[in-house]
């Protein structure tokens, strides 16, 4: 059935069928948000200007009714017009009107406080306080801690003559800042219905200290004096009535009074130009709204987000900060500057922010998010899970967050956990070829590769698409490579590379595997294509030339290194020049030898790093210059530091060396061993 | 279609169904008895379109024995044409009929038959004399010069008026010689004897100074142009005028001690002991202002303590836009509490009485007894404790209409007035713990088919069958009589407290009946006195007697002085003059 909603006379909005089917929120979608009639509201006689407002709002909204899209977006962007117009019809006194719009709003954006407490704040003006406490209950989920909802929701319980439920409400927001004169108050009108004049008299005298200048508060006072028979204090306290009530932190209210105010209309044209894309207009509406009201945040933060739809992203931070400034408590404010530092890559800052908005908010789902994202961006993995965990309290089937959750439980080191998360979402959403290459690479990062595996095989039985396929080829080629099953690795290293042809681990890894059956020319020219991909991984560089020192392209390889290191900013530069030094000197190839440069770069080389490897470059290049005195002496320095650092396996080479510099016999090819 | 003024003469009658029956809560039982009984009356307020402010505050009703013939004669309050310009042809809703705008007087020929009295009003406004043609609020009927004939007190905007009953069917105005032309906006007053010598003085309750020549436009928050609210207008101070026993009046409002109070917009007043020192107080409902409770001292003096006594302003110590005022015994505990209606968006309000002698003590149960939500979105005026299931136990009705399209609906060409609401009424029932609370009763129990804009509510027992009738006057609308059906045959006990006079013997007001009953607690009831809205109820009392047995009934006097009888006859209103009973005053330094 198609649920017209009727916003006005004349204005019928069949919108819901249409629009909202296509933005995936059918009426029969169990799933997809209710919404109810707007009442008519008959603006007949009501001032030009504040019928332009409402219409100007209205026409916002039938718009966007009409322009609906199927993305959550749509309805996202839904629930802010339906929100905005029962802000409005709520400054005008327009009561149901109000109440069905904030209701909408509610529906569609259920994680959004400020609908929840305007919403309870109609109802309240309609007395119907029922449905107050319900809808504050709401909003009291929301945001626990919120000083005003406690307030509220302990009058409508002592409206209601629930004398106990005030009384808990008003506890609570004794602990609150901005309540506590509220809170007593509360309680001591709690102890007088039910007969307590003096905890009532207690707690009326606390609200007073609490607040001076409300001053009717001297009448409760003065009642609860009568009660007790005290006279005189009774009729002292009277005296000092006077009819300022007793406040409380309630900024949600004060800026709906505020949009009674110009500035309502000022940033509602504000907003109608920002939705026609208007971008210049609105700004210039909104930097009026900022002069007009220094004291708005609500301009700033409008500003800010026209800066923002203008991609003007620095500008928009800095008056979202404004904004924050102003209303530093502003949960809203908050998630959007976080998020924009977010973009930024300024997690740290994003994420002190988004820390304040759930520490003010806990229910604000997407506050947690994006708070995770700031401790993932910054390698706090283990952080970020919590974050996703404290949102998928609030949304427990979260596919997403279930998946990111899982995925920072593996980058945080917990991988079983990560294991059974991904598994549980299997289970629970079905079949999913990138959770089961994950399961694979998890299960391989435990060190079960028989496990590992078998999850890869899985997937190319399942035929993936070729990006999944080429991963969980490679992966399987991981595998038979650390089993030394080269054979078997190589086929799934080609599958990958032939899936994914930019595949360059899948190019590297193949060369090494090729290397290991001793096809160092094919090993040489895997390498190469990796070296192509990115020509500045030094590994793929390294892997070719010592492939092609292994082939016996010696010649080749002096002329690669000496290019190589003729190369600006060529990385392991250290190590092509130690090798180029070794190749110099030990060439089995008569006219790639040079001993005399071989000495000069090996002992430059030395000056800068000795290792174990540059004394044997050193000791090399001297047997090859002939010097074999310095080279037994260097060799003999060598094996005395190998023998000390306990590296018995490179000690048989050490001295078969010594014996050939002591035999004045140069040593050739060394690599080949 | 909703009602609206077609103009006067008897269209209006063309617009009530006749005799519209509802039940509710299985007791309860009105019969719309208007058209049959020949009321034709049609309240008219002359508006011009200009949204004058008194255009929505008139008018209300008296019920009372101008013939001393035992049964309840009926006044009403007319409007007239409000503006510079125009006139009364050229009004929103124009008056068309040949006779110019004025109060009517109807007298009950009450007719006898089948055990059941059917009730015939005729207009006798032309032989009675009566030419009230002032923009007329509300109306006073007590015998002020103690001649044995109830006269009449007319309220108005501008010069109030009195019409002295010469007891051969006529009045005579009587204003310029009694010193009662008060020339302010009166909306209700009270006649009771203040300074206990035993005539009716006037306690008058002025509401805000107006004139054509101040009037305000007034813009809602929408910016529509709407009827004010009282905060736009200073308000108008009360007055207290003495009887010198003959009828003439002098002004004792500053040596009352009137004016040491800070002036309100008084729209209600009753008289009645309400703090339990046997002296007689006056309760004031000011719009938007905190209410005065006047206590009498003795000395001639009164003592505003509305404040102190917890009466004053709401349980959240805010003062809210009083406009009727009721009181009685809801809880059965003895003495007489208070009920105050409201605007919109704010309740009722109940005051609990927990006052001791002489220390007036109010605490503000509305929403302790379910009053608080079902009268919110309503604009209550006219107001009565009522037993209107006749259960002895003391039920509420307000009737209502709002003052502003805001609270009402945006005005069109088509609707010009559309301020009128649903009037209610709620039944005293046993509450949580041994107390009382109120249920609403059926939706519709005091409506017509449509709702019109209720203002006055006169309670009494128009036909004599021992309930409370009702007469509900409506701003711009007809006048309806209701006739309590709830049970014919149950027995009931009838008194009319009356003082002897020089020339005859008066109606009392202000006097608190007391019916003893074996195994109950008595049942408590005001005679007299006011209250309601603009308007002046039957000073005799009755209660049902039939499941518990009358022992006695007491009589507390203005005066202090306290009588006691035996049960009266059932079925039939006992004369208890004062004078004639047993003494009952404990103590001689009791009396004030």
């Amino acid at each position: 059935m198609t649920k017209p909603i009727r916003l006005h006379d004349g204005a019928l909005i069949v919108a819901l069928l249409a629009p909202l089917a296509a933005a995936g929120l059918h009426a029969q979608d169990a799933a997809a948000p209710r919404l109810i009639p707007v009442p008519e509201v008959d603006l007949r006689g009501v001032d030009e200007a504040v019928r332009d407002q409402i219409d100007q709002q209205r026409g916002l909204l039938e718009e966007a009714l009409a322009r609906g899209t199927p993305t959550d977006a749509a309805a996202e962007q839904l629930g802010l017009l339906f929100g905005d117009a029962g802000q409005l019809y709520l400054v005008y006194d327009l009561l149901p009107a109000a109440r069905a719009c904030l209701t909408n709003a509610a529906e569609l954006q259920p994680r959004n406080f400020r609908w929840r407490y305007l919403l309870g704040s109609a109802a309240e003006h309609l007395g119907e306080l029922e449905e107050a406490v319900e809808t504050y209950d709401l909003a009291r989920a929301l945001r626990p801690d919120d000083p005003a909802t406690a307030i509220r929701l302990g009058r409508a319980h002592l409206e209601l003559g629930r004398y106990e439920e005030a009384r808990g409400h008003y506890q609570r927001a004794l602990a609150l800042p901005g309540s506590v004169a509220a809170a007593h108050f509360g309680l001591g009108r709690v102890a007088f219905e039910t007969d307590d004049p003096t905890t009532a008299l207690q707690h009326f005298q606390t609200a007073l200290r609490e607040q001076p200048r409300a001053d009717s508060l001297h009448y409760h006072i003065a009642l609860a004096h009568r009660a007790l028979g005290n006279d005189a204090a009774m009729r002292a306290a009277m005296e000092l009535r006077g009819e300022a009530p007793v406040a409380f932190a309630d900024p949600i209210a004060a800026e709906i009074k505020e949009s009674a105010t110009g500035i309502g209309a000022q940033l509602l044209l504000g907003r109608v130009a920002l939705a026609a894309n208007a971008f210049e207009t609105a700004e210039e509406r909104f930097r009026e709204a900022v002069r007009d009201y220094p004291e708005s945040a609500a301009a700033r933060r409008s500003l800010a987000a026209a800066l923002e739809g203008m991609g003007r992203r620095a500008e928009a931070t800095m008056w979202y900060q404004e904004a924050l400034n102003l209303s530093p408590n502003d949960v809203g404010l908050l998630f959007q500057t976080g998020l924009l530092y977010n973009n930024e890559g300024r997690y740290q800052a994003a994420a002190e922010r988004l820390r304040r908005a759930v520490e003010i908010e806990p229910s604000f789902g997407p506050a947690w998010v994006e708070l995770a994202r700031s401790f993932g961006e910054t390698g706090d993995h283990l952080e970020a899970a919590e974050a996703l965990s404290r949102a998928l309290e609030l949304a427990p089937d979260d596919r997403n967050l279930r998946f990111h959750r899982a995925g920072n439980y593996r980058l945080g080191g917990r991988r079983e956990l990560a294991l059974r998360e991904f598994e549980s979402l299997l289970e629970d959403f079905g079949f999913d070829r990138e959770i089961v290459l994950l399961l694979g690479r998890i299960e391989q990062e435990l060190g079960r590769p028989a496990s590992a595996a078998r999850r890869f095989e899985q997937l190319v039985e399942a035929g993936a698409d070729p990006p999944l396929l080429s991963q969980a080829h490679f992966e399987l080629g991981n595998i038979r490579t650390q089993q030394e099953r080269y054979e078997e690795a190589i086929p799934h290293y080609q599958r990958a590379i032939a899936g994914n042809p930019t595949l360059k681990e899948a190019y590297f890894n193949l060369g090494t595997a090729l290397g290991r059956l001793g096809q160092f020319t094919e090993a040489a020219l895997a390498a190469r294509r990796a070296l192509e991909l990115d020509p500045s991984d030094s590994r793929a560089r390294a892997a070719e030339v010592t492939a092609l020192l292994l082939a016996g392209e010696d010649a080749r390889v002096r002329l690669m290194l000496e290019q190589t290191l003729e190369l600006p900013d060529q990385g392991g530069s250290g190590f092509f020049a130690l090798l180029l030094a070794e190749v110099l000197a030990a060439s089995e190839d008569d006219s790639v030898r040079d001993g005399t440069m071989a000495l000069n770069l090996a002992t430059d080389l030395f000056q800068r790093a000795q290792t174990p490897a540059h004394g044997a470059v050193l000791a090399l290049a001297y047997a090859e210059t002939g010097d074999f005195e310095e080279a037994v002496a260097w060799q003999q320095r060598l094996i005395e530091n190998l023998e000390r650092a306990g590296a018995t396996e490179a000690l048989p080479d050490a001295r078969e060396r010594l014996a050939a510099y002591q035999a004045e016999r140069p040593v050739r090819a060394p690599w080949r061993r | 279609m909703r009602w609206s003024c077609p103009g006067l003469a008897l269209a209006g009658l063309a617009t009530l169904s006749p005799a519209i029956v509802r039940a509710g809560a299985g007791e309860v039982l009105f019969t719309d008895a208007t058209a049959s009984a020949g009321l034709d009356f049609q309240h008219w307020n002359g508006m011009s379109g200009n949204l004058y402010y008194p255009e929505v505050v008139g008018a209300g009703a008296a019920l009372f024995d101008y013939d001393n013939d035992g049964d309840l004669d009926l006044y009403l309050v007319q409007g007239n044409f409000l503006g510079n310009e125009g006139d009364r042809s050229s009004a929103t809703t124009p008056w068309t009929a040949d006779r110019p705008p004025r109060d009517r007087l109807y007298r009950n020929d009450l007719e006898l038959g089948d055990g059941r009295a059917t009730v015939r009003f005729v207009d006798v406004t032309e032989e009675s004399g009566i030419a009230a043609a002032g923009y007329g609020m509300g109306v006073v009927a007590a015998d002020l010069d103690n001649d044995g004939w109830v006269d009449l007190y007319v309220l108005n905007l501008g010069a109030n008026q009195l019409w002295r009953n010469e007891g051969d069917g006529t009045f005579s105005d009587r204003t310029e010689a009694s010193g009662t032309g008060d020339p302010r906006w009166s909306v209700a007053a009270a006649a009771a004897d203040y300074d206990g010598d035993l005539d009716l003085d006037l306690f008058i309750v002025n509401y805000l100074h107006f004139s054509l020549a101040t009037h305000k436009t007034c813009l809602t928050e929408r910016s529509e142009i709407d009827y004010c609210l009282p905060s736009a207008y200073q308000p108008a101070p009360d007055a207290l005028l003495v009887n010198d026993g003959s009828g003439r009046f002098e002004d004792a409002t500053v040596a009352a001690g009137l004016a040491a109070a800070r002036p309100g917009n008084g729209l209600g007043i009753l008289a009645a002991d309400l703090d339990g020192d046997r002296r007689l107080d006056f309760y004031v409902a000011n719009d938007l202002m905190p209410n005065h409770l006047w206590r009498g001292g003795g000395s001639g003096q009164l003592v505003e303590d509305g404040l102190i006594s917890g009466a004053a302003l709401n349980a959240d110590g805010e003062a809210e836009a009083s406009m009727g005022v009721a009181a009685g015994d809801y809880d059965g505990d003895g003495d007489l509490d208070l009920f105050l209606t409201h605007f919109h968006r704010e309740t009722n309000t109940l005051y609990r009485n927990d006052s001791k002698p002489g220390v007036a003590q109010f605490r503000d149960r509305t929403n302790a007894t379910g009053l608080g939500r079902p009268s919110w979105d309503a604009t209550a005026f006219g107001t009565g404790f009522v037993d209107l299931d006749n259960d002895g136990w003391l039920d509420l009705a307000a009737v209502n209409g709002a003052v502003t399209f805001a609270a009402g609906r945006p005005r069109t060409e088509d609707d010009p007035f559309p301020l009128d609401q649903p009037n209610q009424a709620f039944l005293n029932v046993a509450g949580g713990g041994g107390g009382r609370r109120f249920e609403p009763a059926p939706a519709g129990l005091l409506d017509a088919e449509t709702p019109f804009v209720s203002r006055g509510l006169a309670a009494g027992d128009v036909d004599n069958d021992g309930d409370v009738d009702l007469v509900i006057t409506n701003n711009n609308g007809p006048v309806r009589l209701l006739l309590n059906r709830a049970d014919p045959d149950a027995d009931w006990i009838g008194v009319a407290p009356l003082l002897d006079t020089s020339r005859g013997r008066r109606p009392a007001s202000g006097v608190t009946v007391r019916v003893h009953r074996t195994g109950a607690p008595p049942l408590v009831r005001l005679a007299g006195g006011g209250g309601s809205y603009a308007s002046w109820g039957d000073p005799r009392v009755a209660v049902p007697a039939g499941v518990r047995k009358v022992d006695r009934i007491e009589v507390q006097w203005p005066d202090g002085m306290v009588e006691e009888w035996p049960a009266t006859p059932p079925r039939a209103y006992t004369p208890l003059v004062r004078g004639t009973g047993e003494r009952r005053d404990e103590r001689e330094d009791d009396a004030p």
